[in-house]
């Protein structure tokens, strides 16, 4: 049997070379074929030698190592090495995949060596379904949406939702009204109010969500319409009658 | 007298039902009191009282909606008593058979006690009101002023905690860590500056949590520390330049402002680049405000990027500290990369500011 083969991908060359010089100690038999210092180059470098094992770094510029590992051919067998961090722990620990921990010590890396030998005969594992799971609990931070990138003429900036008053949609785009200026951003209202905190933004017409904190004043016209008045605006917002609920309870 | 009826609400309707209700009252008071004193009898006393008492009232509010601002509406009130009085005779001579030339002829001694009462009780009622509409008024303020309060006082403690915990990363921390493992066997020398610089990073940023203010030259001393132990990892992909006048570094400046700027930086700028790129940091001073420039030449501004809680900690201080004196402004940066700018007014010295 040819002796096995491995690929180091890192950004961090200290680590990689450390990494390097564990195996050879761990498991002398193994060939490092490779080292890859982003992502890119480490699916690359997958492709072209077909090596049975891959050690992967997670955060790595150009595709993190779960990207390649979701990209390159099944026969690849995977370790991800990752820094402390309390939600890749729990995640790598659900999706039973193997793991390394920064800085790997000479006894992990032991331990892993000898459950890797002992599953290269075997036929490698179908990984599709663990690494989306694995995607998905490091990438499940929910929070509501904090900053928006804006423009207003050639100034672009990235507003805090903080400081908006009230959005309102316009022909292909949204403004985004603050204090002092409007703004204007890309996202449709709808898609946007699916990403703002239903306690702060209200609904309030087809076209309109504004921050409750906002309102100073609320009227009603001889319709019976509600008129909303905000503050350091002088533009009255109308509820439409499918979002007059909330404030009949007021 | 109610205060600012301006603002209409429930609350404003009741509070002005209760006040009509008591002017009743105190006319059928009055009306009694001057049965005893003059010779007109109680139904009459009591048909002018109303009339006096309720044109008062009327008056007293359509002036305060006039004028709701309590600095003019005090003088513009009061002269809805003497005003009111006049016009309550007049309506009250139409609502009994007292012809008013005939009173002013046969009882002029009336006339003028009532003219005086009217006025006398007139004004007792209003300022009673009055008085007591702006002590609610104040009372409401003060509560609102003091709800405001403590609504800052807890974002400033929760900025606070939060800035603790987010000060060490662990996720930093075991990186440098595993850097320095790497480094002690092939690179003793570089493992070693790694470690010198991790050692001035914990110590100044330890103190940094625990003291209201440090200086700019305190933060990028603590800054340089970050960026050195970052380009012993990322080698050549990281390079950085900080250019801060000699005589801007003394300046007080509330902690972590800089830092966390820059860490975003090297994190969501840099770092996730292939190439990497550079960190430039710099600092002047614009009249009385002192504008600090983080400028990255990473992949750019990407609303999605999460950098959340570091920047909105920052706008949340500076709001607390300097209100609208407090700028942070995130731009994009040409042809790449990113440029945040901090704006916050020099303090003279290191006076006892609040802070973080």
């Amino acid at each position: 049997m040819n002796p096995p083969r491995a690929i180091i991908a890192d950004d961090e060359a200290p680590l990689r070379e450390h990494l390097q010089r564990q195996l050879a100690h761990c498991w002398p038999q193994l060939r490092i074929v490779g080292v890859a210092e982003n992502g890119i180059a480490a699916l690359r470098m997958i492709e072209v030698e077909a090596p049975e094992l891959a050690f992967l770094d997670i955060k790595m510029p150009g595709l993190t190592g779960l990207e390649v590992a979701a990209r390159m051919p099944p026969a690849c067998r995977v370790v991800f090495i990752t820094a402390y961090d309390h939600y890749a722990v729990q995640a790598f620990e659900n999706a039973a995949l193997d793991y390394l921990l920064k800085p790997v010590t000479q006894e992990r890396l032991a331990k892993s060596v000898a459950r890797l030998q002992a599953q290269l005969s075997a036929a490698p594992v179908d990984m599709g379904a663990l690494l989306v799971k694995l995607k998905n609990a490091l990438e499940t931070r929910p929070s509501f949406l904090q900053w928006l990138k804006a423009a207003r003429g050639e100034d672009v900036q990235l507003l805090s939702i903080d400081d908006v008053d009230y959005f309102q949609a316009a022909d292909k785009y949204t403004s985004v009204f603050t204090r002092e200026h409007e703004w204007i951003i890309r996202t449709p209202l709808k898609e946007l109010e699916d990403q703002l905190d239903p306690d702060k933004f209200w609904r309030i017409h087809r076209n309109a969500i504004v921050r409750v904190a906002a309102i100073t004043r609320i009227t009603r016209d001889f319709q019976g319409r509600y008129l909303l008045e905000l503050r350091e605006h002088t533009e009255t917002l109308s509820v439409s009658r499918a979002y007059a609920q909330r404030f009949k309870q007021m | 007298m109610t205060a600012h009826p301006a603002q209409c609400g429930s609350a404003f309707w009741r509070a002005l039902g209760k006040e009509l209700l008591l002017v009743v009252f105190f006319n059928v008071l009055i009306a009694a009191f001057l049965t005893v004193l003059t010779e007109i009898d109680l139904r009459a006393n009591v048909i002018f009282a109303q009339s006096i008492g309720l044109s008062i009232f009327t008056l007293v509010h359509i002036f305060a909606y006039l004028h709701p601002s309590p600095l003019g509406g005090v003088n513009v009130r009061f002269f809805a008593v003497p005003l009111g009085a006049i016009c309550g005779i007049v309506i009250g001579s139409l609502f009994t058979d007292i012809a008013l030339i005939d009173v002013f002829v046969t009882h002029p001694r009336t006339v003028v006690v009532s003219f005086s009462a009217a006025l006398v009780f007139g004004a007792i009622i209003s300022y009673y009101f009055y008085s007591r509409g702006a002590l609610l008024q104040s009372q409401t303020a003060l509560q609102a002023e003091n709800i405001k309060r403590l609504d800052q006082e807890r974002r400033l403690t929760e900025t606070q905690l939060k800035l603790l915990q987010a000060q060490i990363e662990p996720h930093f921390l075991f990186n440098t860590l595993s850097n320095v493992v790497g480094l002690i066997e092939t690179d003793p020398q570089r493992a070693r500056r790694m470690l010198e610089h991790f050692t001035d990073y914990l110590r100044s940023s330890l103190q940094r949590t625990r003291v209201a203010q440090t200086t700019l030259d305190e933060e990028l001393a603590l800054v340089t520390a970050y960026l050195e132990i970052q380009a012993l990892r990322m080698g050549a992909r990281l390079r950085y330049h900080i250019d801060v006048a000699a005589a801007l570094r003394g300046l007080a400046l509330p902690p972590l402002l800089i830092q966390p700027l820059v860490e975003n930086a090297v994190k969501h700028g840099l770092e996730p680049k292939i190439d990497g790129g550079a960190v430039q940091i710099s600092a002047h001073a614009a009249g009385d405000a002192l504008i600090i420039q983080v400028i990255d030449t990473g992949l750019g501004l990407r609303a999605e990027r999460g950098a959340g809680v570091g920047l909105n900690n920052i706008r949340t201080r500076l709001r607390a500290l300097y209100q609208e004196r407090g700028q942070l402004t995130i731009q994009p940066h040409l042809p790449t990369g990113v440029k945040v700018s901090l704006t916050l007014p020099i303090v003279p010295g290191s006076s006892a500011e609040i802070g973080l």
